[in-house]
C-alpha cells in the first residue's frame, strides 16, 4: 500500500485540537479544588502519583513492544503473534489509569501559571493527551508513512515521561517515599 | 479472535466509555462554590453578614467601626497579616490576650468565626 504524509494531517490536527481543548478548559476553568481520595491513600497527590507511576511504567512498555514489533529495537527474531494486541492492550490501559489522574488535574486544579514546575507540566500534559490521540487515530489510518508510528510512540513515552517527571517523581522526592 | 485481541477489545471499550463519561463530567460536575463580587463564597459572605452586626456591638468601640483602630489596635488590612491563620485569630478572640478581653462567655463560637469573617474580609 502507499503511504503518504498528508495521511498524517487528521491524526495530527485531532491531536492539536485536543490538546488545545484541554488547555483551554483548564486555563477558563473555575478549578474547583475538591479533593477525592481513593481509598489506601491518604492525599490526592498520593494517589495521583501511584497511578501516573502506573501509567509512565505501562507507556514505557508500550513503546518498548512497539519499537520492538517494528524490529527497531531487540533480537531481529519475529515478535510472537500476541504481541500486537499485547500492545494495544497496554496502551489502552495505561490510558485507562491515567484519566483519574488528568481529570483531577483539569477539573479540581485547573491551569496554574504560578510556578513555572506546574506550568511546564500542564502544558506537557496538555501535549501529551494530544499526542495520544495523534497516535491512536494515527494507527488506523492505513497510509500512513511507516515512521509514523514508532515517532508518535516515542515521543508520547518522553512526554508522559516528562508528565510525571515534573509531578509524581517531585511528589516523591517531597515526602521521601 | 484471541481472547487476547478480545481483551484488548474490551478493554478499548471500557476505556473509551471512561473517558467520555469523563469529559461529561467536565461541564456538568458541581464545580468551585458560587462566589459573589468581591470572589467570597456564599458561606463566607453570610458570615460576613452575620458578624457586621456583631462587629458593631461588641467590638467597633475599642477597635472602630471601620476596623481603623482607637483604644484598640488597627485591625482594617492588618488581621489577616498579623494572623494568616484565622484559627489563631478566633482563638485571640475566643481567650483574649493582653488588654484584648475574651468574648468566650460573650459571643458562641458561630458567632466569634462570623465576627472574624468581618474583619478578614468586611472592613471597606
Amino acid at each position: 500500500m502507499t503511504t503518504r504524509p498528508a495521511a498524517l494531517a487528521v491524526p495530527i490536527g485531532a491531536g492539536a485540537a485536543t490538546a488545545l481543548a484541554l488547555g483551554f478548559y483548564s486555563s477558563i476553568h473555575d478549578p474547583t479544588g475538591r479533593d477525592f481520595v481513593l481509598t489506601g491513600f491518604d492525599s490526592a497527590a498520593s494517589w495521583k502519583s501511584a497511578l501516573a507511576s502506573i501509567t509512565v511504567f505501562l507507556f514505557l512498555m508500550q513503546v518498548s513492544l512497539g519499537l520492538r514489533m517494528t524490529g527497531r529495537v531487540g533480537p531481529r527474531r519475529p515478535t510472537p503473534p500476541w504481541a500486537p494486541d499485547f500492545h494495544r492492550l497496554v496502551g489502552t490501559v495505561a490510558f485507562g489509569v491515567s484519566l483519574p489522574v488528568v481529570f483531577h488535574c483539569v477539573w479540581s486544579l485547573g491551569y496554574q501559571a504560578g510556578e513555572s514546575r506546574i506550568s511546564v507540566h500542564a502544558i506537557l500534559g496538555c501535549i501529551a493527551y494530544g499526542m495520544y490521540v495523534a497516535k491512536v487515530i494515527a494507527a488506523r489510518t492505513d497510509d500512513r508513512p511507516q515512521w509514523a508510528l514508532p515517532v508518535a510512540g516515542s515521543l508520547l513515552g518522553i512526554l508522559m515521561l516528562a508528565v510525571w517527571w515534573t509531578s509524581a517523581l517531585v511528589h516523591y522526592a517531597g515526602t521521601g517515599s | 479472535m484471541s481472547r487476547l485481541a478480545a481483551a484488548a477489545n474490551a478493554a478499548q471499550w471500557i476505556v473509551g466509555v471512561g473517558a467520555l463519561a469523563a469529559i461529561l463530567m467536565l461541564f456538568t460536575l458541581d464545580g468551585a462554590p458560587e462566589k459573589d463580587e468581591a470572589g467570597l463564597t456564599t458561606e463566607i459572605s453570610e458570615l460576613v453578614e452575620d458578624g457586621r452586626g456583631l462587629y458593631d456591638l461588641r467590638c467597633a468601640s475599642c477597635h472602630g467601626a471601620e476596623g481603623q483602630g482607637g483604644q484598640g489596635p488597627r485591625l482594617a488590612g492588618t488581621v489577616v497579616i498579623n494572623y494568616p491563620d484565622a484559627a489563631e485569630e478566633i482563638d485571640l478572640v475566643t481567650n483574649g490576650r493582653g488588654a484584648m478581653p475574651p468574648f468566650a462567655l460573650m459571643l458562641t463560637e458561630q458567632e466569634v468565626i462570623a465576627v472574624v469573617a468581618y474583619t478578614r474580609f468586611g472592613f471597606p
